[in-house]
């Protein structure tokens, strides 16, 4: 077991090695320069752009950059290009409004994919299996930008509630009553929108996973027991229909960088999909290079939770791994 | 026997129908059978002839929409289970009626314990609490024999063995002491020696509680060594019922006795299997008249036009056959397999009963109309004549002291923490035009020979010579040129064969990878090997899918074939086949053998398979063969105890002899931890001091026979 954590530690140490040198390589081969950024202002001298090159090491060579951009970055001396902020006051700020979106979101995913999944399986063929069909495809194929336009002038004009940002513009010196609901107003319209098409496409995972569980030879010897249905679908097949959401489940953390990307901006969320979106487009290199650091981190934490849930849900899993590595 | 028992369940009239794309198929249609207390009803088949839906239908477990019961009665202790609600259908499955199924790696839940799975039946059905249940679990294991139940009620399915998870399942079905229990396919999923095992402890059982049992199985071994009534399904109806006994002297139906002629036994080598024609058909179109007239050779007019019922003609006997009646005629005589194993000579009267000058005046009775005799079919010897060393003009296969290793490695610098010796100092050989059979239990290294022969593995050690030349020093284009010599045929027909290519794709494949054939050529070769493996060559165009398991097996003999190869490894190539298609491909087998020059290296688990189609055996244990002989002298001269322990795993056809111990207990040791002394040593019965402190080597015993043993 010991070896097992200690393998993945450093195996995952190494590749994020590998990552942070082809990322960094990749930001700073494409073509453009943050000094270029605004090439058309005459008060920008040649002077002006030699300085700003010397100023964030953009005049030494590749390796010394890249060993100056990981220092700053572990030691939190690494500024933005843009306004001179700390690159991680700035991540955190958004991450801290990023994060309700995301946990709702994610909630009402998987809280509403599973049983709508399981019950369409269990009742394959039925006028409820045939509508979830329906509407899964229905909300797959209707693009969110779409919905969420419509989705806002309806709440607008209904409930005459702005759903834009984090919260009623001007209105920050109302009562702690009146502030909550207002906040959540802001928030669920958009974890709705994020988890709709999440929903669809998970439910049709679970309940192809379901349907596939309950023909089984162990559900067959479940019934054949005598136990009840509810026992053989909840506890016998379920169990094992689970297995493979536990993968994605890990898989879903990097969805924190960049997830929501669309969501953000039509609802003017400031988080950090909008954040690393903005840091492109002002060629922000320490804010993406940040941000793809952390991005590949969630990612190795997320397969390492999967790795070590499939273990606790799965009896074959560590035999498995013993018997082979 | 049966009529003065009380009768414990009725199935009357029963039908099962599944609604399909392409139309309905009545998967049971109409059958009656009647179950007595503490006794054995055995149902006999070949697959898609309904004798699981039968299974599933008394326990009420077809599934909606698509299958329902459409009619008749299962009537258990007075009560008709078809009518009662759910909830009180819930009650009896487990409680009263138990089953097992054919698959003990698929039917144990893999997420769950093995005691959390016996004990949930005896919570729901007995109410215990769960320290009560568990204490019943630890007697219900030690009663089917699971070793040490005290740790093994606390691990999962996946660290047991095969045989384990049977009795593991057996004990899930008889928890609440069942009145009847329904054994769908026990034994079919397991190797012989643990096939005999199992056999025994439900037969203990079975003496022990006094359940009834419905068998379901397609070995007639098992039906007689376990059975007391059998009845006979073909098509979705029951075509013969008898008491055990009157069934394997005198079957009647023309299936019936097919099905007897198609079965190797063991002692009966040279004859040529009388295999059935054709296939069980497809339920969506069932021949008009008697379903089994396309297959018959009796079948007349009146076959092809009615079907018969099922009607009585003896006291102990229904057959449903217009060729068959109580009128006068010539009998059919002469099972194969009879249990008198000294004359191997044809056309025997089997088995001697206690009451047989009784069942002789009986017999006087029966007849098959116009006396058309069934066993006049050629059965001149092929194939496989016996072996003589004088024969054999040279080797084409010549393994000299080969070894595969595979290592075990863990922890986080992945040292070598121990080593499988998967094949251990294994020498043998193989002439041309002759079959060597490899025999052994699932795990001892029969598969990593055959690949490692073919060289689709490295050997740890060792050489392989084919004519001669060593197929390790060989490279490039001289090993590409030597592969098209040596071809393999597979055990599972349906994953073998690539799902996304045309048949004649498949076949032909190997054609153009070598630059024999293509275009116009190639479609000329291959429909010439569809023709010589017995398929229409207008199928070429067809996807596996497609095809019955019989047919694909076809499919990978053309395969196989399609380079002109001088040696065919084949890999357990008849096991997944039911007995009549079984027999078909190894006539099929033996046909090509003597028309190509053909050698085969046949592996397989069925002694009597192996003895049946093999000129030469070599019996292997964990890696090593622990004896080799001429195959025609297998049943007089085995001397190694495990050697012995398999003929006698091997089911007799012969219901007299049933309730014998199994000869080997356990399974087979992991090949990991190998015992110091004789590797079979700690199953063997004869074991000595000797044995366990030292490998005794393979010595000649006397001309061509190799034996490893100290006490042989």
């Amino acid at each position: 077991m010991f070896s097992f954590w200690a393998k993945s530690l450093v195996e995952k140490l190494i590749t994020l090695f590998f990552i942070s040198i082809i990322s960094f390589s990749v930001v700073m081969l494409a073509p453009g320069d943050p000094s270029e950024i605004d090439p058309l202002n005459p008060k920008f001298t040649q002077e002006d752009i030699q300085r700003l090159r010397k100023a964030f090491d953009l005049d030494k060579p590749l390796p010394v950059q890249y060993y100056l951009f990981y220092k700053k970055l572990f030691t939190n001396e690494l500024r933005s290009y843009k306004d001179n902020q700390p690159v991680l006051k700035k991540i955190t700020e958004r991450f801290l409004n990023s994060l309700p979106l995301f946990l709702v979101g994610t909630l009402l995913t998987w809280c509403l994919a599973f049983p709508l999944g399981i019950q369409a399986a269990l009742r394959r063929q039925s006028l409820f299996d045939r509508s979830t069909t329906f509407f899964s495809y229905f909300f797959i194929s209707l693009p969110s930008f779409f919905l969420a336009y419509v989705l806002i002038i309806f709440i607008v004009k209904v409930f005459n509630v702005p759903v834009i940002g984090l919260q009623t513009f001007g209105r920050e010196s109302v009562s702690w009553w009146y502030l909550i609901n207002d906040r959540i107003w802001h928030l669920v319209l958009p974890s709705v929108l994020s988890a709709i098409g999440g929903i669809a496409i998970l439910s049709r995972y679970v309940r192809s996973q379901m349907l596939e569980v309950i023909e089984q030879d162990y559900v067959r010897t479940a019934l054949a027991k005598g136990l009840p249905p509810d026992t053989v679908y909840y506890k016998h097949a379920l169990r094992n229909a689970l297995l493979p959401f536990v993968t994605m489940f890990g898989l879903t953390l990097p969805g924190l960088i960049g997830g929501s990307v669309i969501i953000e901006s039509i609802f003017s969320w400031p988080g950090m999909g909008r954040l690393g979106y903005d840091a492109i487009l002002a060629r922000d290199y320490p804010l993406i290079l940040s941000l793809n650091f952390i991005a590949a981190c969630l990612v190795l934490v997320g397969t390492f939770i999967s790795d070590l849930l499939y273990m606790v849900v799965d009896p074959r899993i560590s035999l498995i791994s013993e018997s082979k590595g | 026997m049966s009529q003065d028992k009380e009768i414990l369940l009725e199935i009357k009239n029963l039908k099962t129908y599944f609604r399909t794309s392409q139309g309905e198929i009545r998967a049971v249609d109409g059958i009656n059978l009647t179950l007595s207390r503490g006794e054995t009803l055995g149902i006999i088949g070949e697959s898609g002839c309904g004798k699981t839906v039968t299974s599933l239908s008394i326990m009420r477990l077809i599934k909606p929409p698509s299958g329902r019961i459409a009619g008749g009665q299962v009537i258990f202790q007075g009560k008709n289970l078809l009518d009662l609600p759910e909830q009180a259908m819930q009650k009896v499955r487990g409680n009263n009626i138990g089953m097992i199924f054919q698959e003990p790696m698929t039917s144990l839940n893999p997420v769950f314990r093995i005691g959390e799975q016996i004990m949930e039946t005896l919570i729901t059905h007995r109410m215990l609490s769960r320290a009560e249940a568990r204490e019943r679990t630890l007697d219900i294991m030690s009663k089917v024999g699971i070793p040490s139940p005290q740790i093994r009620i606390d691990e999962y399915p996946h660290q047991m063995s095969g045989g384990m998870k049977q009795r593991a399942m057996i004990g899930m079905a008889i928890a609440c002491n069942p009145q009847v229990l329904i054994a769908d396919e026990p034994t079919t999923a397991l190797d012989v020696t643990m096939q005999a095992q199992i056999i025994n402890l439900l037969y203990q059982l079975q003496q022990e509680m006094g359940m009834s049992i419905l068998l379901i199985t397609h070995d007639l071994g098992v039906i007689a060594e376990m059975a007391h009534q059998v009845a006979v399904m073909y098509a979705s109806r029951v075509v013969e019922q008898a008491t055990v006994e009157e069934l394997f002297r005198q079957p009647l139906h023309p299936y019936t006795i097919g099905l007897f002629h198609s079965l190797p036994c063991l002692g009966g080598r040279g004859r040529r299997l009388e295999a059935i024609q054709g296939q069980v058909p497809n339920p969506l179109n069932f021949p008009p008249g008697c379903k089994f007239w396309p297959r018959c050779s009796l079948a007349d007019q009146r076959c092809r036009q009615e079907e018969p019922d099922l009607v009585q003609i003896d006291s102990n006997r229904w057959v449903a056959c217009w060729r068959v009646s109580k009128a006068g005629g010539d009998r059919i005589k002469g099972l194969p397999c009879s249990s008198s194993r000294d004359d191997g000579k044809e056309g025997k009267v089997i088995i001697s009963l206690q009451e047989d000058s009784q069942g002789q005046q009986k017999d006087g009775q029966l007849a098959l109309v116009e006396g058309e005799r069934l066993d006049d079919r050629g059965s001149a010897l092929i194939g496989s004549g016996p072996y003589s060393p004088a024969r054999s003009f040279e080797k084409i296969i010549e393994v000299r002291n080969l070894r595969k290793f595979f290592p075990i490695r863990r922890g986080f610098w992945r040292r070598t923490k121990a080593v499988v010796k998967a094949v251990d100092g294994l020498s043998l050989s193989i002439n041309h035009g002759q079959t060597l059979g490899l025999v052994g239990e699932s795990g001892c290294g029969k598969t990593t020979v055959g690949r490692l022969i073919l060289r689709l593995m490295e050997p740890t050690s060792g050489d392989v010579l084919f004519k001669g030349t060593s197929l390790y020093s060989l490279k490039g284009e001289a090993l590409r040129k030597i592969r098209q010599k040596m071809q393999i045929i597979f055990q599972d027909p349906y994953s073998s064969l690539n799902p996304r290519l045309t048949v004649g794709n498949i076949v032909g494949e190997a054609l153009t990878a070598h630059g024999i054939a293509r275009g116009r050529e190639r479609r000329a070769l291959v429909e010439n090997l569809f023709a010589k493996v017995g398929l229409s060559p207008s199928y070429i165009n067809r996807y596996p899918h497609e095809f019955s398991g019989g047919q694909r097996q076809r499919i990978g003999i053309a395969r196989a074939l399609a380079l002109s190869p001088e040696f065919i490894v084949c890999d357990e190539a008849v096991s997944a086949l039911d007995v009549s298609i079984q027999a078909q491909i190894i006539n099929l087998l033996q046909k090509l053998q003597e028309e190509m020059n053909l050698s085969y290296l046949f592996i397989a688990h069925n002694l009597a398979v192996v003895e049946h189609i093999s000129h030469k055996i070599a019996i292997m244990y964990l890696g090593q063969i622990v004896e080799q002989m001429p195959a025609d002298k297998l049943v007089k001269i085995a001397a190694h105890p495990y050697t012995l322990a398999l003929l006698s795993s091997n089911p007799v056809t012969d219901p007299s002899l049933r309730g014998r111990q199994p000869p080997l207990s356990g399974d087979v040791p992991s090949p990991i931890n190998l015992p110091p002394g004789c590797r079979f040593y700690p199953r063997c019965p004869r074991a000595e001091k000797r044995c366990r402190e030292e490998n005794p080597e393979l010595l000649e015993r006397e001309k061509d026979h190799w034996v490893r043993c100290w006490l042989c």
